[in-house]
């Protein structure tokens, strides 16, 4: 082994040239792997979370048509939060079509609105319902009479903070809760249509005890939403019970979400490919130049394991100062992309951290893969009759 | 009767085919034996299977048929560690063509063999290799690398690299090809000192008539076979 690493770092530092070739082009590459990996690991999470950030990857409720909504719904909340190690949010909600009058007095109360009410728990609702982020002017809910409003139907109804509202279900009982908040969540119905409160006072304004229509789920990764929803039917004890995934619910979301995250991946898979494959060609290619010197190494009586041990230090080594180069040099960009604007691209300030730790780990592949490779190709070489190869190269 | 010298090495019904299907014939049962610092040069026009008899005798090559014996040892009965020992301490063999690590000086380039065989380099034998490279008309090129030095330098080099651990039996093919006169003959001229210092057994490739002429031995081959074998002064 000493004699071997003696040979491969003769071979290293005598060839200052070739070497700080090989190193450099194996910097760039696996500094462009590392940019890559980043960019994509942003574009992934920034797809992820147009796609499915907003919306519950898992919903359970009663099969059929039930005005009772879901049975035990504390006792299913528990056993949910036990089953799924990746849950994020839940929240249980109920709905409850509602028409909005206004105090007889204000000069806009000219007729009946329309209106959806959904009962949620905020606290536990996390991104499935960011009205937090939403808000325009006041706040968000909290237990009791409270209420927030879209955007567009405050300025229908000329609703400000604090204003009083009545509002009647289908059986004729009223309730009447405070506007708190008005909100902008981007969306034409929600802020049309759409009116949020506290769930637990919205059983009580209309007498609904503790009925909830579905619960609402999100996990952290939305594509495990398939695997989840088998992991909890095989969990609830519930045979009245309905577990749909957004693959299911969101069909089409799904499908192009997935379709663009194949494609990441394979665009991924391609570049780590090919810069994987470049460095073991540059490197057994490097080996293979040195074909004379492995026949007169042979000839003197270096064995073939021996022949094949100094090669694959050899690549071991350049294809490691080439890693941790590209490294430092993906980071060091990296961090330049985030705080400043280069060639006229902003800085990518929301861009997700490196996870160098990871990366480390990853790439220790091709030192070794680089090792293995060059260690075959010397064999191969000395395997080979050493005076032909000295006299033909 | 007379004596029976035990020879350095020896082949018998050594076979040697290359193509694809062995359908080329380089050798085609030789039986010869090398007596003990003895120079024998072998001769024959080009194809004969001068090389391949050369390498095989040197351990270079692996024959088809027939054995190879260094020192009354079957080389096929020896382990590698062993064929490896023989190979760097009995028999040194002289390339053609330079056989030199262009990454390596000329001086660790004389002592690689030193190094592969020990895994360093014996203080003990730096004076030598160095006396050796002098002697070899190569003065001040210690520390120069292979590429700046003539053709038949590296050669020179080659040589002084197969020397350097005093092999018993030195195998060389073509030691003077393409060389002008003046360095032919400080190559003759080394080669022969070494012989008689060391009563070195020198067998080499060569269509010299120079080198044929100064030769204990010439064994003629042709096809494959040996077509003539004669002794000086018989």
């Amino acid at each position: 082994m000493r004699l071997a690493s003696y040979f491969a770092m003769r071979f290293i530092k005598r060839s200052k040239m070739q070497s700080a070739l090989i190193v450099a082009g194996l910097t760039m590459g696996v500094a462009v792997l590392v940019i890559t990996t980043w960019l994509v690991e942003g574009m992934r999470a920034a797809m992820d979370e147009t796609y499915a950030g907003n919306i519950p990857h898992l919903v359970v409720r009663q099969l059929g048509e039930t005005t009772q909504g879901l049975e035990d719904r504390v006792g299913l909340e528990e056993t949910i939060g036990k089953a799924l190690p990746g849950l994020v949010a839940m929240t249980p909600t109920l709905d409850q079509q509602v028409v909005l009058r206004l105090p007889p007095s204000d000069p806009a109360a000219a007729g009946d609105t329309p209106l959806t009410m959904r009962g949620l728990k905020l606290a536990r609702a996390g991104d499935l319902y960011p009205l937090g982020s939403a808000m325009i002017s006041g706040r968000t809910f909290k237990e009791g009479r409270e209420i927030v409003v879209g955007t567009l139907l405050a300025e229908r109804l000329s609703l400000e903070v604090g204003d009083g509202v009545v509002l009647e279900d289908d059986h004729g009982k009223t309730a009447t809760f405070n506007v708190v908040g008005i909100f902008d969540l981007k969306l034409e119905e929600e802020n049309a249509s759409m009116a949020y409160v506290d769930l637990s006072a919205l059983q009580l304004a209309f007498g609904l005890e503790e009925a909830a229509a579905q619960i609402e789920l999100q996990l952290e990764d939305a594509f495990k939403a398939g695997e989840a929803s088998l992991q909890l039917a095989s969990v609830l004890d519930w045979p009245s019970l309905e577990i749909r995934s957004w693959e299911t619910t969101h069909e089409q979301l799904f499908e192009a979400a997935a379709l663009q995250r194949s494609a990441i991946r394979l665009l991924m898979i391609a570049v780590t490919l090919i810069i994987f494959v470049g460095t073991v060609l540059i490197l057994s290619l490097s080996v293979y130049q040195r074909a004379v010197q492995l026949a007169v190494f042979k000839s003197l009586g270096l064995r073939s394991g021996q022949g094949g041990m100094v090669f694959a230090l050899y690549a071991f080594y350049l294809s490691l100062f080439g890693v941790f180069g590209g490294i430092a040099a993906g980071s060091g960009l990296i961090r330049l992309y985030k705080t400043q604007s280069v060639l006229g691209i902003s800085a990518y300030q929301q861009a997700p951290e490196l996870n160098l730790v990871s990366l480390v780990l990853s790439l220790a592949v091709l030192p070794l893969a680089s090792a293995v490779a060059a260690r075959g190709v010397a064999q191969w070489v000395i395997s080979k009759d050493p005076a032909e190869v000295i006299r033909h190269g | 009767m007379g004596n029976i010298q035990p020879s350095a090495l020896s082949l018998s019904g050594v076979v040697k085919s290359f193509g694809k299907n062995n359908e080329k014939r380089a050798l085609s049962g030789i039986d010869l034996a090398f007596a003990d610092g003895e120079i024998t040069s072998i001769t024959g026009p080009s194809g004969a299977g001068k090389s391949t008899l050369l390498q095989i005798a040197g351990l270079m090559l692996t024959p088809d048929q027939g054995e190879v014996m260094v020192r009354e040892r079957r080389v096929s009965e020896m382990t590698g560690a062993t064929r490896g020992r023989y190979l760097r301490q009995e028999l040194g063999f002289v390339f053609q063509r330079p056989a030199l690590i262009p990454e390596f000086t000329v001086l660790e380039n004389v002592l690689l063999t030193d190094r592969i065989l020990n895994g360093k380099v014996e203080a003990s034998n730096l004076p030598y290799a160095k006396k050796l490279i002098l002697e070899a008309g190569l003065s001040g090129c210690e520390a120069e690398f292979p590429w700046a030095l003539s053709e038949t330098q590296q050669k020179t080099v080659t040589l002084v690299r197969a020397l350097v651990n005093m092999p018993s039996i030195l195998l060389i093919d073509e030691p003077v090809a393409g060389m002008d006169e003046r360095s032919a003959e400080v190559m003759i001229r080394l080669i022969w000192q070494i012989h008689e210092k060391f009563r070195t057994t020198c067998i080499m490739v060569n269509n010299e008539r120079v080198l044929a002429e100064r030769s204990d031995r010439v064994i003629e081959l042709r096809e494959g076979r040996v077509f003539a074998d004669f002794r000086r002064g018989l």
